[in-house]
């Protein structure tokens, strides 16, 4: 028989087991009223919480993965996985972790087990490993869709051979002389993208992108394009070879396994995930090429009002609104994403400060003067632009985040841009 | 000689006590404080652990004593809201509202942070 000192004993191993656990691991109510929570779940939940408590599960992710809440209540079961390693983008809420897995084990009808892991490392592996092995792929696979050429130190084309004119239905006479935007779909061209892509094969010896192409007789295709620089033996950049490889057929089945990873699943906008993803790659961008980029932050007013007043129901029916009204503002590069909650932010690359305003008013009143939904709502938006002072996209978020601060503040239903432009009258409603 | 004891713990506040009168007290003056004490060497190494932090915690002091606090009974503060500050900042003297999980039970804490160059350790104080 166990006496009391060897209870206790027993006891403080288990506690110390469970202080000591390198996964996080809680335990919760189906409505999130979190029951019982190890310290390592603390650390992680708490800073990412955006009431900096952890009394509710949902709530303290409620930011960052808004699904969640979703997810476990359409599980029909009383027992079993409801999730394993759910992706939740934290970048955005501080230092400390980007990514965390979050698995969801529900154990009875009114108790589900979370485990929460940091894996921000693998995913930085994760994304390197999937540009060696596109590389790879682009290197190895069947020689038989591969359109092999050169440009000269200038980036215009310089050879042209049977592979090119098999790929793009382009002659020889048609394409020497020209750059490679010749070859890239109009309607949807991302303007320089290809000239930056031999940029950047000058700069760092090779780049690989995927883009839109188009053939000579109008098809369109998904080109993987590899610029490698040809270097003298000084150094100098001679010219460059290229490889294009037609990859529409695996485009197409991960077409829709892309759209799952990268929308959210009520309202249909861009995720965190995606949302940050392409953030980091605009800013890339706009870092070389001196093009402006933008973001500007929207929230919905009283959304809380929203809910309690006519339910989760009419909520969900206004962010779904909310995001066909936006989209209909936007252009094809804009990325209009769901950050969490009622919250979302609009990626504006190519756009200064004086024109994201005028976005985020054309979304203002459009989304104001909105009909037929259970009850009108409107917005409050803050624009911000990308300049020097400013390190990273959580930077520049952060100072949107201010201006849409500023905007609740003043009355709600307004754009406010920080810095202040010096004549707001400049803004009208288009 | 200064001699601190259970009596002149009696009346001490969270809020008020001084981060040098923790540097000389003993052990019976901590423990009798009512709130819990956690002291830490430069390298956040575990000196102090008070009777009433070893209770909310369900720890013993020699458990922990001797440890690095952050990597073991204070996990749940290893980030930038609170472990991070004792590295970043010089002087600290203010209080935090927080969750620790005593015995796993997610409970609201309010953290009294203490760092100062004349201190013989940084202080975590803890009022449940």
């Amino acid at each position: 028989m166990l006496d009391l000192a060897a209870l206790e004993a027993e006891n403080e191993t288990l506690l110390a087991f469970l202080y000591l656990c390198p996964v996080g691991i809680v335990q919760f109510a189906v409505d999130g009223t979190v029951r019982l929570s190890n310290p390592y779940a603390a650390q992680l939940l708490i800073p990412i919480s955006p009431s900096r408590t952890i009394a509710n599960f949902f709530v303290a992710l409620e930011r960052c993965a808004p699904e969640l809440r979703n997810i476990a209540k359409d599980f029909p079961s009383d027992r079993g996985q409801v999730v394993q390693g759910h992706r939740i983008v934290v970048s955005g809420t501080g230092p400390g972790p980007r990514y965390l897995a979050c698995s969801l084990l529900k154990i009875s009808a009114d108790c589900l087990i979370a485990v929460l892991q940091d894996v921000s490392r693998e995913v930085q592996q994760e994304q390197q490993l999937k540009q060696n092995e596109a590389l790879f792929s682009a290197i190895v696979t069947g020689v038989n869709d591969f359109a092999l050429f050169s440009l000269n130190e200038c980036g215009r084309i310089d050879s042209w051979n049977v592979s090119a004119v098999r790929q793009t239905g382009y002659p020889a006479e048609e394409v020497l002389g020209h750059d490679l935007e010749t070859l890239v779909e109009a309607r949807v061209a991302q303007p320089g993208l290809i000239a930056e892509q031999v940029a950047a094969a000058a700069q760092e010896g090779w780049s690989l992108r995927e883009a839109r192409l188009v053939r000579r007789d109008g098809q369109r295709y998904w080109c993987q394009i590899l610029v490698a620089a040809v270097e003298g033996a000084q150094g100098d950049i001679q010219g460059y070879s290229v490889v294009m490889r037609d990859v529409t057929e695996r485009r197409m089945t991960t077409e829709e396994f892309r759209r799952l990873v990268t929308t959210d699943h009520l309202t249909g906008a861009a995720n965190r995930a995606h949302f940050f993803e392409q953030a980091g790659i605009a800013l890339d961008r706009s870092e070389r090429s001196g093009q402006p980029l933008s973001v500007v932050m929207l929230d919905v007013d009283h959304f809380k009002s929203v809910n309690d007043g006519f339910g989760h129901a009419a909520g969900d029916a206004v962010l779904q609104a909310l995001v066909r009204q936006c989209r209909a503002c936007l252009d094809e590069v804009a990325i209009l994403a769901r950050l969490g909650g009622e919250e979302f932010a609009v990626l504006l690359p190519g756009t200064d400060l004086g024109k994201a305003a005028l976005v985020a008013e054309r979304m203002r009143f459009s989304v104001a003067t909105l009909d037929g939904l259970p009850v009108n709502v409107t917005i409050s938006l803050g624009c911000a632009q990308m300049d020097k002072r400013i390190d990273s996209i959580d930077a520049l978020l952060r100072q949107a985040d201010e201006a849409l601060y500023r905007a609740k503040r003043a009355g709600r239903d307004q754009v406010v841009v920080a810095p202040p432009l010096p004549e707001p009258s400049d803004l009208v409603v288009v | 000689m200064l001699i601190v004891d259970h009596a002149a713990a009696v009346g001490e506040a969270f809020d008020m006590i001084s981060p040098v009168r923790l540097d000389v007290a003993n052990d019976a003056f901590l423990d009798a404080l009512p709130f819990g004490v956690v002291g830490l060497s430069d390298t956040g190494i575990t000196e102090t652990y008070n009777a009433t932090e070893a209770l909310y915690a369900g720890l013993q002091r020699q458990t922990v004593i001797g440890q690095p606090f952050f990597l073991m009974a204070g996990v749940c503060m290893n980030n930038f809201l609170v472990a991070q500050r004792f590295e970043d900042e010089e002087v600290i003297d203010t209080i935090i509202d927080y969750v620790l999980t005593f015995r796993m039970r997610p409970t609201p804490v309010k953290l009294r942070l203490l760092k100062g160059p004349k201190l013989l350790r940084h202080y975590l104080l803890i009022q449940r």
